[in-house]
């Protein structure tokens, strides 16, 4: 999976770790120097060890990797939101200094990941924190700005969220059987307990599902 | 601008992980528990959580002691157990280094334990501690909805799992914020329950379920015929309570491990047979004695007991994994990773097994058949699997008159 293939924005359900690591070297390599990795986790869950063996820190070449990426705890939307303004700042300096025309600036243009686990621990925490209500206006606040961001050619940035297999029932029923209707057990579930947060993304805002 | 932390900067901050003392568990660890992490170790009473939680004190304290850098602080959250300190105090006679680096405090409500942790987040730039214990943590929170339960008057029941996971989350979130400000360590020392408690009606349980004549007292076999995948296994009590659901998951993410403790013996390690004389009485005997002599042929078995720590597969490792299907696989080996060790009691602590006897067979004996330790958490297929070597060759005889 390459940033050239990727989404506005992705989901990635259950990556191995190793899948995950790959993704990270693949894309961050000295070929894409210029491409920043944001990973924001409500949980620690970055595979710290797993990336030392696949690129080992202590290689000059890679020094390079390890600096652009970041790690970000965020525990609830209204950090994230915080978060994503940020980036969005960040985007739209390099985007002005893109516009004043000088060539360096054209070349050294900023490609970021932005890759996000945990939104639904992060949507918990902030039903407790504030309501329901906000929350959902946090939730769509922030996946709109990241489309809009996405669709700018100048400013690049692909956004990937994590989720478990188990929250896309839907999706892989739909998959596996080949129909676009979901299943009557999922139906009844979904009256009962509504749509998972994975479901509303992919439904809503995500582009794809790898 | 920029923000975030480097991964460079990361790993350059983390500290070194805390050994267990057990080899086998630190390389599943990743050379130990890891710094800005939750982990939750369970186990049947008796099993040595306890010991377990003073030897990761002890351990620590005692690279404090060779490092002669005692800014590290340990806490040790009691819920319902007074910590063992006497054993700290056998450990190190020089008294000082747990007085001066040893704080214990007293929690007994799940809403204290929360307020706690939101308070130590707002102190975190002073209060540092390096290695957090919370001993009997689930029991905390299992007298919390069985609160919430009865104060509800059984309105909750239907949502109590619903209510558990977001109650938990809650709790974790905190720590979280706690571990990531301050690069600390937490550790759960939980209870474990039987998947059969499901509900505080005790009576209902006892027509539904019958406990299998093999001693354990968590095994049990169901009576009901429409349940044909009627094994019951041993879980955390933070997930087999009275709040069962299928949503745990929501609020297992912030564990990075899940270690349960258990025993298990190693089996036909010493087998042998030998000619025994006994004597009987008979009416027709005319011997002064009253007695005849007779030959029992006796088929002893020594079983060695270890435990084993079980290290749980709680974010889905690779071998999980089955295309883009959502099925699970039953082999244990791709779910779990399995350590033995034992208890010295000698030294009062947990060490390595040696033995390479024990060493060669145990991985084995474990995944493949008549284990005690299978039964807690792989679904047997028939009941003689229950009691081990139920196919001897011979009689057994345990003879107390030798």
């Amino acid at each position: 999976m390459k940033y050239e293939d990727l989404q506005l924005l992705t989901i990635w359900s259950s990556p191995t770790k190793s899948d995950l690591c790959q993704f990270i070297s693949d894309n961050l390599s000295n070929e894409h120097a210029i491409t920043q990795l944001f990973f924001i986790d409500a949980t620690n869950s970055f595979p710290l060890s797993q990336f030392q063996q696949l690129v080992p820190p202590t290689l000059p070449e890679n020094v390079k990797i390890y600096e652009n990426i970041r790690i970000n705890t965020c525990l609830d939307l209204e950090e994230l939101s915080a978060i994503t303004v940020k980036i969005l700042q960040m985007l739209s300096m390099n985007k002005i200094s893109a516009q004043k025309g000088t060539k360096d600036a054209e070349v050294d243009s900023l490609k970021i990941i932005l890759y996000i686990n945990g939104l639904e621990v992060m949507c918990r925490n902030s039903q407790f924190k504030s309501s329901p209500q906000r929350s959902h206006e946090l939730i769509r606040d922030i996946l709109l700005k990241l489309r809009v961001m996405g669709n700018d050619e100048t400013a690049s940035i692909r956004t990937l969220l994590e989720f478990p297999k188990e929250q896309l029932l839907d999706y892989y029923f739909m998959k596996n059987n080949k129909t676009n209707m979901p299943s009557m057990r999922n139906k009844r579930r979904r009256v009962k307990n509504g749509d998972s947060l994975a479901e509303y993304v992919w439904k809503y805002y995500a582009d794809s599902i790898v | 601008m920029s923000f975030g932390i480097p991964l460079s900067q990361l790993i350059v901050d983390s500290p070194k992980p805390l050994s267990s003392g057990i080899t086998g568990l630190d390389e599943i660890l990743n050379l130990g528990f890891q710094a800005r992490s939750i982990y939750e170790i369970f186990g049947p009473p008796g099993i040595g959580k306890t010991n377990f939680g003073l030897q990761l004190v002890s351990k620590l304290l005692e690279a404090m002691q060779q490092s002669e850098a005692n800014d590290d602080r340990i806490l040790w959250i009691e819920a319902f157990q007074d910590m063992p300190i006497n054993i700290l105090r056998e450990r190190f006679p020089e008294f000082d280094i747990v007085k001066e680096n040893l704080k214990r405090v007293r929690i007994t409500k799940f809403g204290q334990l929360l307020y706690f942790f939101q308070n130590l987040f707002k102190l975190s730039q002073s209060m540092k501690y390096k290695l957090i214990i919370i001993d009997g943590f689930s029991q905390l929170v299992c007298d919390h909805l069985c609160t919430l339960s009865k104060r509800s008057g059984g309105t909750l029941d239907k949502t109590i799992h619903e209510l558990k996971c977001r109650h938990l989350i809650l709790i974790f979130t905190a720590m979280t914020k706690y571990t990531h400000s301050t690069g600390s360590t937490i550790i759960l020392l939980n209870d474990c329950m039987n998947t059969a408690f499901q509900s505080n009606e005790f009576e209902s349980l006892e027509e539904d379920y019958e406990v299998l004549e093999d001693g354990s007292n968590f095994y049990v076999n169901s009576n009901s015929e429409r349940r044909k995948n009627n094994v019951h296994i041993l879980k955390s009590a933070l997930v087999a309570n009275i709040a069962m659901g299928g949503k745990d998951s929501t609020w297992e993410v912030f564990l990075r491990d899940r270690i349960g403790l258990f025993r298990d013996w190693n089996e036909q390690v010493d087998e042998t047979i030998f000619v025994k004389s006994k004597r009987v009485k008979t009416p027709s005997s005319r011997d002064n004695a009253g007695c005849t002599i007779r030959e029992m042929r006796i088929n002893k078995r020594n079983y060695e007991t270890f435990r084993i720590a079980i290290v749980f597969n709680l974010h889905g490792e690779d071998g999980k994994r089955d295309g883009g299907r959502l099925k699970r696989t039953r082999n244990s080996v791709y779910r779990h990773r399995i350590v033995k060790f034992d208890f010295d009691k000698a030294t009062g602590e947990f060490r390595d097994i040696i033995d390479q006897n024990i060493n060669a067979g145990l991985i084995s004996t474990l995944s493949t058949n008549n284990s005690s330790c299978l039964q807690v958490f792989v679904n047997m297929d028939s009941d003689n699997n229950l009691i081990p070597n139920a196919e001897g060759k011979e009689e057994i005889i345990y003879d107390s008159e030798s």
